[in-house]
């Protein structure tokens, strides 16, 4: 560590200094003591070579612009992401606006303040009327539009089914799923279309729903029996068709289980 | 040949049957058993007889009519005899023809 010099300094000098006065006595120059080493020799003060002062003016320059470059990039990037920003507050401003308008519109910047109860409640009453009016407006507005949508929608039809589809509408599917009333009247209408559609198909009479299962035994026979045609009483042979069968040396009963086989199915009903 | 087989069977009549339905069968027995007696008679030996000793005297009344010899009798009695073998001629092949379709040969 470089050692400190103590001076010391007169009050005259001070004052002198202080009324600008030139010091009475120059203070000697600091003299600085040689560093001794472990064993007393001294050490003679390192002398540093300065270096040669050679400035590339090119490479300066180079640097600087390169600085330049980055710092004005970096501005570039603030720049636009601030005006984004600036973008999607204004978006933001803009899309609430029409609530705020809206909101502000219920009050009449130039009407007094109510400073009494009677005045609050007024201008309460006053308020509540005026909201009253506009959804009264609003809900006219949109039951015209959905109504003349339905009327629309039914050109389809003939009056009786859309009669009944509207009336179906009305009752199960009479939702209002947006503020878009002919929106709201294609999707309820053809909600109730689908339903009673749907209705119909599983109503239709499947004309093979009778043949799911065991086969019908009885087809080609009299409807509304479970009674098999085929498996009637067996046939009975009058006197001369017994005699013969008795001549061709069958036995009656034989001839009877050969009539006993199935009838081919053009034949039933007939015979 | 099946034509020649002579009698019916159980399998005929069953064959028939589901082809055509019982009580056409039934029907079918019904006539054919109608029938049996006469065709019968007339195919048997004695009827055989008889139609050849009709056939011979038939012959005699075709020779007299055509040599315009016959007698009004037997003109008419070559009439009658005509429509005899007609009418008898007639049911055998009807027979014949009830029984081969109820063989199924037709």
């Amino acid at each position: 560590m470089p050692d400190t010099q103590i001076v010391e300094v007169t009050d005259e000098e001070l004052d002198a200094a202080i009324m600008g006065a030139e010091p009475t006595e120059e203070p000697g120059p600091i003299e600085l003591t040689d560093e001794v080493d472990v064993d007393g020799n001294v050490i003679p003060p390192v002398v540093t070579k300065e270096p040669k002062e050679t400035i590339d003016w090119e490479k300066e320059l180079n640097d600087t612009k390169s600085d330049f470059g980055r710092k004005q990039k970096a501005m570039e990037t603030q720049i636009s992401t601030l005006t984004n920003s600036m973008s999607e507050l204004v978006n933001a401003i803009k899309s609430g606006q029409g609530n705020r308008q809206q909101e502000v519109d219920d009050f009449d910047i130039d009407d007094p303040i109510p400073l009494t109860m009677g005045g609050l409640a007024e201008a309460i009453n006053k308020l509540m009327s005026q909201k009253q009016s506009t959804t009264d407006r609003e809900v006219t507005q949109y039951e015209g539009g959905y109504l003349k949508t339905i009327e629309k929608l039914g050109s389809d039809y003939n009056d009786k089914v859309h009669k009944h589809i509207v009336d179906r509408m009305f009752k199960e599917f009479n939702i209002r799923h947006s503020d878009n009333p002919a929106l709201d009247a294609k999707l309820n209408f053809r909600d109730a279309e689908a339903a009673i559609l749907r209705e119909v198909r599983e109503r239709k009479a499947n004309p093979l729903s009778k043949n799911k299962g065991v086969a019908n035994k009885n087809l080609g026979g009299a409807t509304n029996t479970d009674q098999d045609i085929r498996t009637s009483a067996p046939v009975k042979f009058d006197k001369y068709a017994a005699d013969f069968i008795k001549a061709t040396g069958m036995k009656e009963e034989d001839a009877q289980k050969a009539l006993e086989g199935d009838m081919p199915l053009y034949l039933r009903g007939r015979v | 040949m099946e034509s020649e087989r002579k009698e019916i069977t159980a399998a005929d009549l069953a064959a028939h049957s589901r082809r055509h339905g019982r009580k056409a069968t039934s029907q079918l027995l019904e006539i054919l058993g109608r029938r049996r007696p006469h065709y019968e008679l007339v195919t048997s030996p004695g009827g055989q007889l008889m139609f050849s000793s009709l056939l011979v005297r038939m012959d005699e009344l075709v020779e007299k009519i055509v040599g315009n010899k016959a007698t009004e009798e037997e003109r008419v009695e070559y009439k009658v005899s005509v429509d005899f073998l007609n009418h008898n001629a007639e049911i055998i092949t009807k027979y014949e023809k009830h029984s081969n379709k109820l063989k199924g040969v037709e």
